[in-house]
């Protein structure tokens, strides 16, 4: 198309990266705080107690109070499941070290919480109508007020273009390593070619991750023909291995009767004391009643059930029973690659710095098609070109601070008040849709400096709007110890300081280049 | 622009896009397929989603590509191909 090839792909970064630009930043935005899903959701729902480290009864009490409970409770079930209380171990409510959460086949929809240490039975809290960490997951992937199944779908191809995006801006860069260690500060268009590349190259592994296994995730909505061509043998393929190893469940389940302390001492050997927080209890014809231990879901890139991830033992004798590996390579490696996504394998420190790539691949779209505006300033007054530089303060600011509303809702909206949790959504979007108007009414420098302004702002009073509406604020949940919960708060108020440094140091240069502009006149 | 260049640009769009989604899916097909007498490495192939790398490649050669009719001609000949292929070898390679 272009006289070179390097020309053709720079065409290409350019004119993609325009079209997807928006939609991109508003999935990497959402998609980088689902990394805290449950715990912005604990955030959300001040209600719920502290989550520090309780004093709790020995691992095996607990099972067996738990086995009691299912017993009396679900003992049709084919299968019982355990969540001891372990910080890995992903609740709904969040609430991964202060509870036991119990469920069973019988409704896989329904949750029995735990105390760890009397062993009672948690009464649901009532907790205030919001959507919770989750709403950032529903937008990351399916967007919102469209259909879920056309969200999906829009979202694969923004994913796509944008990985169309990323390996044509890799191969017009050809000095990666130089580019990795160039920042040349206070020169206006090529300091921000020079965050662009930076935070381009320090992200690129994560950012083509993300892209890659984010497409993979819901690849049967994308792309349908190979895999219909391929279905109907690969359904007789299961149907065979199926009738070659019955493994199918029993309906009658019993209680198992085997000493459950012996069984945890030897999978902590395996697995390492105390890392055992996910246990199954079922019964199939070939072994009978068994007892699967195992290290919290997810834990595990593969997601899989093979002797690496679990130890299964006879519910009644006690007796280690072997693991069939009923997952192929190929499924091994599909799951491995959701995991990758979700990062729920990831530590704390991992999912920080997941976090901090998230935050940096943001700058680098924001930055990007801040300088399309930039290169074509000089030359161009057109109106697609007017469009761009404004939706680009709208839309990223915007954004941000319409992320910050949806936190200021949930604090202030009365906590009865009718489809409380639809509200705090419309509200998000709502002052995103001022924010893109403000930036239409506004002079650009003083719509990107306001705007910074307001999301200084915005962010920096949540938690002041927490400590003034609960009593889970910075002065509680520092001094006992929730830090995961302090470190929401903290994180506001990070990013309160670099919007509101970012606001002076813009208007600081362009009040300078104003007096020189009015000095040489 | 050229009212030219306004078709030649709209014809590799248009080739970025469905041509692109076609010729992509049609090559998998045909990996999938041709990989059917190995299951467990036909899994493997499946679950990489090679399709996405297919595309991306088309993509970037159909906005470098100097004749993008040409190109289209290419497209159109390699599905057909691809797809025949995919579907001979289903059925046993026979006709």
């Amino acid at each position: 198309m272009n006289n070179s090839f390097n020309q053709s792909m720079s065409f290409t970064h350019t004119w993609v990266s325009l079209i997807v630009g928006w939609a991109i930043f508003f999935i990497l935005v959402t998609g980088t705080l689902s990394f805290f899903m449950y715990d912005i959701t604990r955030w959300l729902e001040p209600e719920r107690p502290l989550e520090v480290n309780l004093v709790q009864k020995p691992q095996y009490e607990q099972l067996d109070s738990m086995f009691d409970f299912l017993n009396k409770e679900s003992p049709e079930a084919k299968t019982w499941m355990i969540k001891l209380p372990h910080i890995k171990n992903q609740t709904p409510n969040g609430a991964s070290k202060t509870e036991i959460m119990v469920r069973s086949s019988l409704d896989w929809g329904k949750y029995w919480y735990f105390d760890p240490y009397t062993l009672e039975e948690i009464k649901p809290t009532q907790v205030r109508q919001t959507q919770g960490g989750e709403l950032f997951i529903n937008l990351h992937h399916q967007f919102y007020y469209i259909d879920k199944y056309l969200g999906i779908i829009l979202t694969g191809i923004l994913a796509f273009l944008a990985l169309v995006v990323i390996v044509s801006g890799v191969i017009i860069h050809k000095r990666i390593f130089k580019d990795f260690f160039t920042f040349r500060a206070n020169r206006h268009r090529r300091s921000w070619i020079d965050i662009h590349n930076i935070s381009g190259v320090l992200t690129l592994p994560f950012v083509i991750m993300i892209l890659y296994t984010g497409l993979v995730y819901y690849s049967p909505y994308y792309v349908t023909i190979p895999y219909e061509m391929i279905k109907e043998k690969k359904e007789e393929r299961k149907e065979a291995k199926k009738a070659l190893e019955d493994n199918s469940s029993l309906v009658i389940m019993e209680r198992p009767t085997a000493n459950i302390k012996e069984m945890l001492s030897e999978a902590g050997k395996k697995f390492g004391v105390g890392n055992i927080a996910y246990i199954e209890v079922g019964k199939n014809i070939t072994q009978g009643l068994y007892i699967d231990l195992k290290p919290p879901f997810g834990s595990e890139l593969t997601r899989s059930q093979s002797a690496d991830t679990t130890m299964r033992f006879d519910g009644i004798t006690g007796e280690k029973l072997e693991i069939i590996d009923s997952y192929t390579t190929g499924t091994k490696l599909f799951r491995s690659l959701v995991s990758l996504h979700e990062a729920w394998f990831a530590s704390y420190p991992l999912r920080w710095l997941l976090f901090i790539c998230g935050v940096m691949s943001c700058i680098m779209v924001a930055t990007g098609l801040n300088l399309w505006v930039l290169k074509r300033k000089e030359k161009n007054i057109s109106f697609g070109f007017r469009l761009v530089e404004k939706l680009n303060i709208g839309v990223f600011i915007g954004l941000l601070v319409g992320i910050a509303g949806f936190f200021w809702a949930n604090r202030l909206l009365p906590t009865l008040m009718f489809e409380r949790d639809n509200w705090e959504v419309h509200i998000l979007f709502l002052v995103w849709l001022w924010l893109i108007l403000y930036a239409f009414v506004r002079p650009v420098k003083k719509a990107w400096v306001e705007s910074f302004y307001m999301c200084s702002f915005a962010f920096g009073m949540i938690p002041i709007l927490n400590f003034l509406t609960t009593d889970k604020h910075l002065g509680i949940t520092l001094v006992q110890g929730d830090f995961v919960l302090a470190f929401v708060d903290i994180t506001m108020l990070v990013f309160a300081l670099a919007f509101t440094l970012f606001a002076y140091r813009l208007q600081k240069k362009w009040a300078i280049n104003e007096e020189k502009k009015e000095v040489i006149a | 622009m050229k009212t030219n260049e306004k078709i030649n640009l709209f014809l590799r769009v248009l080739a970025a896009t469905f041509g692109m989604y076609f010729l992509s899916s049609v090559i998998t097909a045909f990996v999938l397929v041709s990989l059917e007498i190995n299951p467990e490495i036909q899994e493997i192939v499946e679950a990489f989603k090679i399709e996405f790398l297919i595309g991306i490649a088309l993509i970037l050669w159909v906005f470098y590509t100097k004749n993008i009719v040409r190109a289209w001609f290419w497209i159109i000949f390699m599905t057909g191909k691809f797809f025949a292929l995919s579907f001979w070898i289903q059925k046993g390679g026979v006709l």
